[in-house]
């Protein structure tokens, strides 16, 4: 037997050490986290009441009044950006997990994701602001990408149903019928979308004049989509290819192997990533800074500057009354609290689903 | 007894994308209808390749590229007009590690039957019952109809892929290595299974294991790096091998 009591105590020391350097590590992150969710929560306490959600704010100096057009408006906000980005990130995600997978094109777009992902939110919102907050009202341009991009989104989603509806009505039974309706598909899609973009153009563009909620939930959205594309993309492969052989071996199309059986198995991982991708621009104020700006009235017309949650703080907790730090705290409370919430969800089903 | 010619390879060259040297050479047989035929040889010699040649599974990745002819009932299914969703209803396939889908029991057997088009409730069910009971599963699984597939054994899940691929009714089944991943048990049960499923369709299997393909096949083929050496009946390999490679193989000499 070797056996070198000596040794083993030195092992048993740097094991020692080790451990407590980790445990001294983990309980100094603790700590502070702990200690900013107190402070938040002392301070925010003393400013939750009923009004500082059923009522609009006071005018500056006078007491009194609430946050409602902030929470009206940062729940739109990130309603509309999760109705632009979350589609968007998705159908990217499965092209560059499936259609494109291991091309160049799929790489790049990933790469590119990544980079997405870490670029600072307020160089989003910059350029946000130079596409859809300076041009509108004058040359149109930015009303006119703005619009057209979201003709675009609600034509395809109109599209998809529309071949779900047709391959329903009428089951392919050769390869020509499947041409066919795929070449209707197209082309109601397209008449769809130019039809919705006529409709919403003059109603939308003409109205906006500089900072608009629109802006706001696009610069969110921005940020959500490499989230939402890297999540499904990494979920996605995570899929065995053997499952996908499977449903192929079985006769069926790409568009049923990854509808049926890949978006299936990753469903879980999928959904936690578009709720992370929530959590993650709700908490986020320079995008919104000058892009939805601010608002000190009521709204729910988007094409308006848009009061929100984050910006509010900003503002309110930069103010010089004593009355504004409150309700700023009261807003960092429910902002965290929401997000927290959401975490806790997410982390919830991704506990139940590996439990079985 | 009459042996009916189900499939028919002649000459065929195969070579997967990049690959100058052709993984299968200049291969030619026959597969009888309702017969089983095993193929066996030592890892790296093609049987796998072979095997996915008959659904043209190699097909789902680009550059894989085949020369000669395989006839499926007088007609070449490597021609490029051949409808492989036709080609894919007519030869099921079991792969080595069972793959049930994220989704209920009854919905993996019924799969195959929505994707033909098939939406009446009540021939959904019936079809479904019976791959079940061919399968040999019914028993099992019939109280729990709507539960996860995934909360099967692994050889139960293997049988409900087998079912799964027969709800079809396919005319030729591939078995790539079906029991590889299973206890004794359950691979006796997809033995049994195998050797009463060739009174309804034609089988091939891959299998690493020479006396599961002594116990369940009628012809055997030996292959070896990509050419097949020998072809006969299960016996004849077994008992009196012509070739001296396939002999050294049979007695455990190499492999």
């Amino acid at each position: 037997m070797i056996y070198n009591p000596a040794h083993v105590k030195k092992r048993k020391i740097k094991s020692y050490i080790a451990l407590s350097l980790s445990t001294v590590a983990a309980f100094l992150g603790l700590f502070w986290l702990g200690f900013i969710l107190y402070d938040v929560l002392r301070h925010g306490i003393q400013g939750l009441s009923l009004e500082l959600f059923l009522e609009d704010p006071a005018p500056p100096g006078i007491e009194g009044g609430g946050l409602r057009n902030a929470f009206v408006g940062q729940l739109l906000i990130v309603f509309y950006a999760t109705i632009i980005g979350v589609p968007l990130g998705l159908l990217a995600g499965i092209f560059v997990a499936e259609y494109a997978r291991g091309t160049r094109f799929a790489r790049t777009i990933s790469i590119l994701s990544d980079i997405m992902v870490s670029v600072p939110s307020i160089v989003v919102g910059t350029f946000v602001y130079a596409i859809l907050v300076k041009p509108v009202g004058h040359i149109n341009f930015g009303g006119l990408v703005a619009v057209g991009f979201l003709s675009a989104i609600i034509a395809v989603v109109f599209g998809w149903f529309l071949s779900f509806v047709l391959s329903k009505l009428f089951p392919v039974k050769s390869a020509t019928t499947g041409k066919f309706i795929k070449l209707l598909t197209a082309l109601f899609t397209t008449m769809f979308g130019l039809f919705i973009f006529l409709i919403l153009y003059p109603k939308l563009v003409d109205r906006i004049q500089g900072f608009n909620g629109w802006a706001g939930a696009v610069s969110l959205a921005f940020i959500m989509i490499p989230v939402v594309l890297r999540t499904t993309e990494d979920m996605l492969s995570l899929v065995p290819w053997t499952l996908r052989e499977a449903a192929f071996a079985l006769g069926a199309s790409y568009y049923n192997v990854i509808k049926d059986v890949a978006i299936r198995a990753a469903i879980t991982g999928i959904l936690t990533g578009i709720i992370l991708s929530i959590a993650r621009v709700a908490g986020e104020t320079a995008p919104l800074l000058f892009t939805s700006f601010n608002n000190s009235y009521f709204t729910l017309d988007m094409n308006e500057p848009m009061a929100s949650l984050t910006v509010t703080i900003f503002n309110y907790a930069m103010g010089p009354y004593e009355d504004w730090h409150t309700k700023a705290w009261a807003a960092s409370l429910v902002i965290t609290v929401f997000i927290l919430f959401i975490t806790i969800v997410t982390r919830t089903i991704i506990g139940i689903k590996y439990k079985k | 007894m009459k042996e009916v010619e189900k499939i028919k390879v002649e000459h065929l060259y195969f070579w997967y994308a990049k690959s100058k040297e052709p993984a299968l050479k200049d291969i030619n047989m026959s597969i009888y209808e309702n017969r089983v035929t095993a193929l066996i040889g030592p890892s790296g010699c093609g049987k796998t390749t072979l095997l996915r040649c008959f659904n043209r599974m190699h097909d789902l990745y680009p550059g894989n590229r085949y020369e000669g002819k395989i006839l499926l009932d007088g007609e070449n299914i490597l021609d490029k007009d051949y409808d492989l969703i036709k080609l894919r209803t007519k030869v099921g396939m079991v792969f080595q590690k069972p793959t049930p889908f994220p989704m209920s029991i009854f919905d993996n057997v019924a799969y195959g039957l929505k994707l033909r088009g098939i939406t009446d409730k009540t021939e959904l069910e019936s079809r479904v019952e019976k791959a079940l009971k061919q399968a040999a599963l019914w028993e099992e699984v019939k109280d729990r109809l709507s539960q996860p597939a995934t909360g099967l054994s692994g050889g139960q899940q293997q049988r409900l892929v087998i079912a799964r691929a027969l709800a079809v009714e396919p005319e030729v089944l591939l078995f790539d290595e079906p029991t590889s991943a299973l206890d004794p048990i359950s691979t006796a049960k997809i033995e049994e299974l195998v050797v009463e499923l060739k009174k309804s369709v034609t089988i091939l299997i891959v299998t690493h294991n020479m006396q599961q393909a002594a116990r369940v096949s009628d012809y055997t083929a030996f292959m070896y790096l990509g050419e097949l050496i020998e072809f006969d009946k299960t016996d004849i390999i077994f008992t009196s091998p012509k070739k001296k490679l396939t002999e050294d193989y049979i007695t455990g000499k190499f492999g």
